[in-house]
């Protein structure tokens, strides 16, 4: 007996639930010669605003235990030159492609959203507001107001599913899951970064050019499950579950705890091959286990 | 019949080895490894593709654990090319050289290469001197002996400076020597050659020689003081001097953007458009 992998989210329909974490995979091709691009549920890009950004002065990666810091500064050419090059070269492995979006404002989510719709190759949006907002220093994923607001912008210019990305950095993840859920939001996928620093005590500085990064890999993992745990409690639509998934039991738990589809970030850097090796662990699980649907496994942790 | 099933499994085979051919995720066999001296190791692996394909200056993404800690791959130079294999030098700086450090010959590692750019070779009448100061000669050794390669018949020769911190951190010495360089040698302490660093020795030569400085081409690797007082020097001299850059790496692939590093023309990824620079590229401050 064959498994079922298939997922929806929203109106995305993928073959398998394990996609690649924006930022991790950059615009695909990159992985083209260590990774079977094909076999994956669908590639995130990695997040693109309106105009070019130069980035964050370097070093822009640091190890920690178990983890490591980045603090990219979403370096990209802008909308422009990623429809035109980037996203005709991914276009060819015949992937689902999710594309993270990321502005300045209220009104650059929206504007980008608007340049994206006309085009098929693009199968659904993932608002990354996890990125600093200018205006307050705050993220717009830290309140539920500016999610919300964001969310709005986006979803009236795009017939496209919308995937909003929440951030860890909160006191309380329920009432901004809730509010991009009811501003019309098809998916959550969560968690991003955790802010982190790390320092070089002999030089006296941090080890990151521009000071504080963002945690990611194995040492968020059991934050990431409590969060989607949480999350999965209070909105109903899917929640795209990621946070130092290594291996295909990792993915399981995330799925228990309430993800309907999981997204490799880290690993990606450390074994190419990691969102391979969870569709088929996962698959195998299924079968020695005799569930006949992943769908079946989705929140199914007892308490 | 039989012939027939093996033609077959033998196609099947071709395939499989075309699929392996085209990925640069390797598991390679570790088939020698030498302690050089005190935190100092070379380690000879069987990758036969990767040796097809590698050219002097391009490195490997070695997976140093199966654990989760130390977390990412660790970038190491290719140091030399041979026809099946390849082998790296590395220092024991941390936990991930550590690790490697203790590596056995039959061992596998799991490496990503080649990777990066690699240097350049341009076929013409410009002087190469290369300019290693520490570890910066790993990748220096392979360079080397290919340049060696495309200067054969031709009577000319090519300058090696080697900048060390005593005598006992000097190495490669007679890979160079072999090849028929121009070996020139100081030591931080003095205690082999002069009391000097790489750059203040390649000045000496260059003046009492009166090489023409854009009649003479670099190829360098480094600690970055030793790497911005050459790129100074180069500013006059001819623009196919290269320097070999570090900085530390995500996923060696260009993906990330976290290897970035700031030149004259911008933000610049090390291990896509790099790890070799054009020394005019890079900031002398
Ligand atoms: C293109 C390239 C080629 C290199 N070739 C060689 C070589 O041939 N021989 C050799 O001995 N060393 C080489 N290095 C440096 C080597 O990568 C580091 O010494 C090694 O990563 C240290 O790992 P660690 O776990 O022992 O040290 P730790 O200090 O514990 O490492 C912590 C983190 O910092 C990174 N890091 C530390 N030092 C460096 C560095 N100098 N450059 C980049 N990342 C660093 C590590 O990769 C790791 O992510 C090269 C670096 C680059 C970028
Ligand atoms: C180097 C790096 C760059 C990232 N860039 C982005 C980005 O551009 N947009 C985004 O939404 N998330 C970005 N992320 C966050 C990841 O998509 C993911 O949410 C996070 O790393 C947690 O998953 P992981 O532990 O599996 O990596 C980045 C993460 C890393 C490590
Ligand atoms: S290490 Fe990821 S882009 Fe260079």
């Amino acid at each position: 007996m064959k498994p079922k992998l298939n997922v929806e989210i929203g109106r995305l329909k993928l073959k398998n639930p394990v996609m690649v974490a924006s930022g991790t995979f950059g615009y695909g091709l990159e992985f083209e010669n260590v990774a079977g691009i094909g076999a994956l549920g669908a590639v995130v890009t990695k997040t693109i605003t309106l105009h070019r950004r130069v980035g964050n002065k370097p070093p822009r990666i640091a190890e920690t235990p178990s983890g490591m810091l980045n603090s990219i500064g979403l370096e990209n050419p802008g909308v422009d030159i990623f429809v035109n090059e980037k996203l005709k070269d991914l276009s060819k492995f015949k992937v689902p492609i999710v594309v993270s979006i990321a502005g300045d404002t209220v009104e650059e989510y929206g504007q980008l959203a608007g340049a994206l719709e006309g085009i098929n190759s693009i199968d659904a949006l993932e608002i990354n507001i996890s990125c600093p907002n200018l205006h307050s220093g705050l993220l717009f994923a830290q309140e539920a107001g500016t999610t919300a607001r964001v969310v709005e912008a986006v979803r009236s210019n795009t017939k496209k599913t919308v995937i909003t990305k929440l951030s860890p950095n909160v006191t309380d993840i329920t009432p901004i899951a809730r509010a991009a859920e009811e501003a019309g939001s098809d998916a959550i996928s969560l968690i991003n970064t955790l802010m982190a620093m790390t320092v070089d005590i002999k030089e006296k500085v941090s080890t990151l050019g521009s000071v504080t990064g963002g945690l990611s890999g194995p040492a968020i993992m059991p934050i990431a499950l409590y969060m989607i745990w949480r999350t999965a409690r209070t909105v109903k639509i899917p929640i795209i579950g990621m946070g130092g998934i290594m291996g295909w039991e990792d993915a399981v738990a995330f799925m228990m705890c309430g993800a309907s589809a999981v997204s490799i970030g880290t690993a990606n850097f450390v074994n190419p091959s990691t969102a391979e090796e969870v569709i088929e662990g996962m698959a195998a699980y299924l079968r020695r286990h005799g569930i006949k649907d992943i769908n079946a496994l989705v929140g199914t942790l007892r308490t | 019949m039989l012939l027939l099933l093996q033609k077959v499994f033998e196609s099947r085979g071709d395939k499989r080895s075309a699929v392996k051919e085209k990925s640069l995720l390797v598991k390679a066999k570790i088939i020698d490894t030498e302690k050089i001296r005190k935190d100092c190791f070379k380690i000879g692996l069987e990758a036969p593709y990767v040796a097809k394909r590698a050219i002097p200056g391009q490195f490997v993404h070695v997976r140093t654990g199966n654990y989760t800690d130390p977390l990412l791959r660790r970038p190491l130079s290719i140091h030399r090319i041979h026809a099946h294999s390849i082998d790296i030098l590395f220092n024991v700086v941390g936990k991930g050289t550590e690790i490697l450090s203790e590596k056995r010959k039959g061992d596998t590692l799991d490496i990503i290469g080649p990777l990066g750019n690699g240097f350049k070779f341009f076929k013409s009448t410009t002087y190469k001197i290369i300019v290693a100061g520490g570890m910066g000669v790993a990748p220096l050794v392979g360079l080397a002996e290919a340049l060696s390669r495309t200067l054969k018949g031709s009577k000319k020769g090519f300058t090696v400076i080697m900048g060390a911190k005593t005598k006992e951190h000097i190495l490669c010495e007679n890979e160079f020597k072999r090849l028929g360089a121009d070996l020139h040698i100081v030591t931080e302490d003095g205690s082999r050659g002069q009391k000097a660093m790489a750059t203040d020795l390649l000045f000496d030569i260059i003046r009492k020689k009166r090489y023409n400085l854009d009649k003479i081409c670099f190829y360098a690797a480094g600690p970055m003081a030793m790497v911005r007082s050459l790129c100074r020097l180069a500013e006059g001299c001819s623009i196919e001097s290269q320097v070999s850059l570090e900085e530390r790496m995500g996923c060696g692939l260009g993906a990330c953007l976290g290897c970035a590093i700031d030149t004259q023309s911008g933000y610049k990824r090390v291990c896509k458009d790099g790890p070799v620079f054009n020394m005019c590229e890079v900031l002398c401050e």
